[in-house]
């Protein structure tokens, strides 16, 4: 493919997916400076990339898998990461209409799932994939993916309970 | 509506909502171009007229037409691949060779230090893309190893991780057993399609504690600092599922994730290095015993590569239309010798095409099954291809 091409494809895709890959990264890496970095990486790799994609998975399916494994990338350059205890409201970009208090208290408990169980919820949630999607871009069996999701479900539901416990 | 229903709904609600925010921020669109711009200055020019991208879609479309339409094993089709049919092809056999023992293209390699040890192999290139078979074991089970991925590279130049899918963890832990095997397939960087010469080179770091260790259980409040304290009191290392070294700063009652390279403040941890070398030729050619040919009045073929490896089954089959005919050949699906596809054709393969000029006009047909092993096989199998006016040819293979 000719450059010119390439950069042809590369800006009908980022006018396609920049704000939907953004959230991915947004929701893996909890900190919006570094998902613009992730962003900025995964659709350059993309760009390197495009006669390796073999029309196999959608396109979109293609371009999450190299956005998820940039980000799980960054995860493994940083020296130390520090485990973050909640997050805050304030971190998220501001929404208009704001969200509702229940809506974010589900918005900061999903932030706090581990990070195998928080890419499932978000590239079903999110993404809108299907479990077999999922398996197929994180090279997990469906089971796995079935296992992983009920697993947060279990995670989200003690992590609600427990806010409304102390509420109370 | 039902509770997984509702449970849905609100999730859902919940990303649209609060991430909403996001839409509103400003584009880096032009600055994402601008800086291709850069790379477009160093990279050669492509050396084929290559239409993978679309042809590979064809091929899919025609597999799914051919999958959904049903013709595959109804009565009359076995009349289209019977001897002296027009659409018939010359069955010759040719070897399939199990394992590779009998050719130069199969490597393994192996590296071995302290109770850790590091084998790849059998690895198959195919011009595009290296498979194998990674196995990492860790022989003191009772004392973990933390695994760091260094360095994955062909010719001195870094491939995408994206094919090896090692993620730097503990093993074993809670999720991994002692011994961590996967199958890697990397597709090469564009520049190294087709070199005759690779030289693969992985480089795996692994660090074990001196202490014993202890791993801590992560739940959704995060650990429990008092055992964090009697733990590291006992004298045990503190490690965590997925999350890296971990570490416990007392003072500031915090945890922390060593992702990278450990220091001295993690405790005392032994360090070993296990590298392994791949060299291939190729593209594939040597992995065929033997070349073999097919001609009928459509077109003539041969298979450059046919090897059934622990990393898949890997066929590549060089086509040269003849005449106007090239129109009605599609893609391809995996049939036994009678053209009926395996296990009612559910096996999907990876694929690629491309036109040959060099090789007058042939198209070049790659496909790899992952999933497919030797015990998945018949005696023969083939390639076999539906044309647009509804016959069938078969390009049969002998498996050994």
């Amino acid at each position: 493919m000719m450059d010119e091409n390439r950069r042809e494809q590369l800006n009908r895709i980022m006018l396609l997916y920049e704000k939907d890959m953004l959230k991915v990264c947004f929701v893996y890496l909890r900190d919006l400076s570094l998902a613009q970095d992730a962003l900025q990486e995964s659709f350059l790799k993309a760009y390197r990339c495009f006669d390796s994609y073999r029309g196999e998975a959608s396109e979109k399916t293609w371009l999450t898998s190299i956005v998820i494994n940039t980000c799980r990338d960054f995860c493994r350059s940083a020296w130390f990461r520090h485990r973050k205890k909640e997050i805050s409201p304030d971190s998220l970009p501001i929404s208009v209409p704001p969200p509702d208090e229940a809506h974010m208290d589900l918005m900061a408990a999903i932030m706090e799932l581990p990070v195998k169980n928080r890419e499932v919820i978000l590239l079903k949630y999110q993404q809108g994939l299907n479990s077999r999607e999922i398996a197929q871009l994180l090279h997990l069996s469906p089971m796995a993916v079935s296992k992983r999701l009920r697993q947060a479900y279990g995670q989200l539901k003690l992590s609600l309970e427990g806010e409304d416990a102390h509420e109370e | 509506m039902k509770n997984e229903e509702k449970r849905d709904q609100l999730i859902r609600e919940t990303f649209d909502q609060c991430l909403s925010g996001i839409d509103n921020l400003p584009s880096k669109r032009t600055d994402i171009l601008r800086k291709t711009e850069d790379q477009t200055k160093t990279r050669r020019q492509p050396r084929f007229r290559v239409t993978a991208a679309a042809a590979a879609l064809v091929v899919l479309l025609c597999i799914g037409v051919m999958a959904v339409s049903g013709r595959w094993g109804t009565v009359n089709h076995p009349d289209t691949i019977r001897p002296g049919n027009r659409f018939a092809i010359l069955p010759i056999e040719t070897v399939l060779s199990e394992g590779g023992e009998q050719n130069g293209a199969v490597t393994i390699s192996k590296d071995e230090a302290d109770g850790v040890s590091l084998e790849a192999g059998p690895a198959v290139y195919d011009g595009r893309t290296l498979a194998f078979d990674l196995t990492f074991e860790n022989s003191q089970a009772e004392a973990p190893v933390y695994c760091r991925l260094e360095e994955f590279s062909a010719n001195g130049t870094e491939i995408d991780r994206n094919g090896i899918q090692f993620d730097t963890c503990w093993i074993p832990s809670r999720w991994t057993r002692s011994v961590w095997q996967n199958r890697v397939s990397a597709i090469l960087p564009r520049e190294m399609w087709d070199t005759d010469q690779i030289h693969v080179r992985i480089k795996l770091k692994t660090y074990r504690p001196v202490c014993p260790v202890y791993e801590m259980e992560e739940t959704t409040e995060g650990f429990d600092p008092e055992t964090a304290r009697r733990k590291i009191e006992e004298g045990y290392y503190l490690t965590a599922d997925g999350w890296g070294m971990m570490h416990y700063d007392p003072a500031e009652e915090e945890w922390y994730d060593m992702i990278d390279e450990p220091d001295g403040e993690m405790g005392e941890v032994k360090e070993e290095k296990l590298i392994l070398s791949l060299d291939l030729t190729g593209p594939g050619y040597g992995v065929l015993e033997t070349r073999s040919g097919y001609e009928n009045e459509y077109c003539t073929a041969s298979y450059d590569v046919a090897a059934v490896e622990g990393s898949g089954l890997y066929l590549t089959l060089r086509l040269h239309p003849k005449d106007e005919c090239a129109d009605l050949i599609q893609g391809f699906v995996l049939t036994d010798g009678e053209g009926t596809p395996l296990q009612g054709g559910i096996y999907e393969p990876d694929v690629s095409v491309k036109v040959d000029q060099a090789g007058q006009d042939a198209v070049v047909y790659r496909y790899r099954w992952s999933e497919i092993g030797r015990k998945d096989l018949p005696d023969t199998i083939s390639l076999s291809c539906m044309l647009e006016n509804g016959g069938l040819m078969i390009f049969p293979l002998k498996v050994r």
